[in-house]
């Protein structure tokens, strides 16, 4: 027969870390992680931005290379704000540069036929504008959209922020053959359409 | 107490590493573009200097949009005397400068055209 002895009670302290510990680990560790987080997405941040401001830079030096190529071989051409024509007598050929919101095309015609087109895309909301002065002298003006004001920018409110980028190129210009008849000449001036084959080369 | 001193020298460690370096990538990339825009206004100005027949430092300066973003940029247009260079081309170097601050040495990039004097310019 077995009897039941009651254990007296006693008073045991309890062991482990107490909870307020606990708390501040927690703390602790969410703060560490919160700032690897930032840390982290700063890092990427930074890496992409930095890979569009590369391609941005890549895509104008390429731009900058092609249209002095092009105006350097040109003679004559015909410019519209959006559109701008070179006549190349030594390939026989017609390169147009097409403007349309933030990409411009480089299309190269030969015989009227179009042999290559290069593409030249640049930020959502660049415009692209051409603008002659003169018959020889053409202005590409690449205007890069507006960007985000600092509220501690001391410029003022209605000053427009968006830089722009300019690229100046001069084309030789077209001598008209010389012909028996003057009135046919001054005729062929009137219109300023004739092609660059038709004419002789300055040098 | 421990742990909020070894938090804190780890948080101080990746800021001390985080900062300079993410300040350091925006430097190179603000220089990287100040390199290619500059090189565009240097060709621009070649051009310039080209269709005039002479590079005169007085009538060329930065345009408007460079000058726009880099109002501190000053220009300077040296002639050129090489054995090599001959009549009717001079050579003419261009060059952009911009101070760094910082006691840092300044930015410059030069460009030598040939600008043909005589005639008609090439």
């Amino acid at each position: 027969m077995m009897r039941i002895i009651p254990v007296p009670r006693q008073t045991q302290r309890r062991t482990g870390t107490l909870f307020h510990y606990y708390l501040t680990y927690l703390f602790l560790t969410s703060v560490l992680l919160t700032t690897t987080g930032l840390c982290l997405h700063t890092v990427l941040k930074a890496d992409r931005l930095d890979n569009q401001a590369s391609a941005h830079l890549k895509t104008l030096l390429r731009l900058e290379g092609s249209l002095r190529t092009d105006a350097t071989a040109a003679v004559d051409m015909e410019t519209t704000a959006t559109e701008l024509k070179f006549y190349l007598p030594e390939a026989d050929s017609t390169v147009r540069w097409v403007a349309l919101n933030n990409v411009l095309t480089r299309e190269n015609n030969t015989a009227d036929t179009l042999t290559n087109s290069d593409r030249f895309v640049f930020h959502k909301g660049t415009s692209l504008e051409f603008s002659s002065k003169d018959e020889t002298a053409v202005r590409l003006i690449l205007t890069e959209p507006p960007r985000m004001r600092h509220p501690e920018d001391s410029s003022p409110a209605g000053e427009n922020t968006s830089h722009s980028v300019e690229f100046l190129l001069f084309v030789r210009p077209a001598v008209v053959p010389v012909t028996s008849e003057p009135s046919a000449r001054a005729n062929e001036s009137d219109t300023g359409t004739l092609r660059a084959a038709e004419y002789e080369r300055t040098n | 107490m421990v742990e909020m001193v070894v938090a804190a020298v780890m948080l101080s460690t990746v800021a001390a590493i985080l900062v300079p370096g993410i300040y350091a990538v925006h430097q190179q990339r603000q220089a990287t573009r100040f390199d290619t825009l500059s090189l565009i206004e240097l060709n621009n100005l070649s051009a310039v200097s080209r269709n005039m027949g002479v590079a005169d430092r007085n009538t060329l300066k930065l345009s408007e949009w460079f000058t726009e973003r880099y109002d501190d940029a000053k220009l300077d247009v040296q002639e050129v005397t090489a054995d090599t260079v001959e009549p009717p081309l001079q050579a003419f170097k261009f060059t952009i400068i911009r101070p760094a601050g910082d006691d840092r040495p300044d930015f410059r990039h030069s460009l030598v055209a040939w600008v043909a004097t005589q005639g008609v310019p090439e």
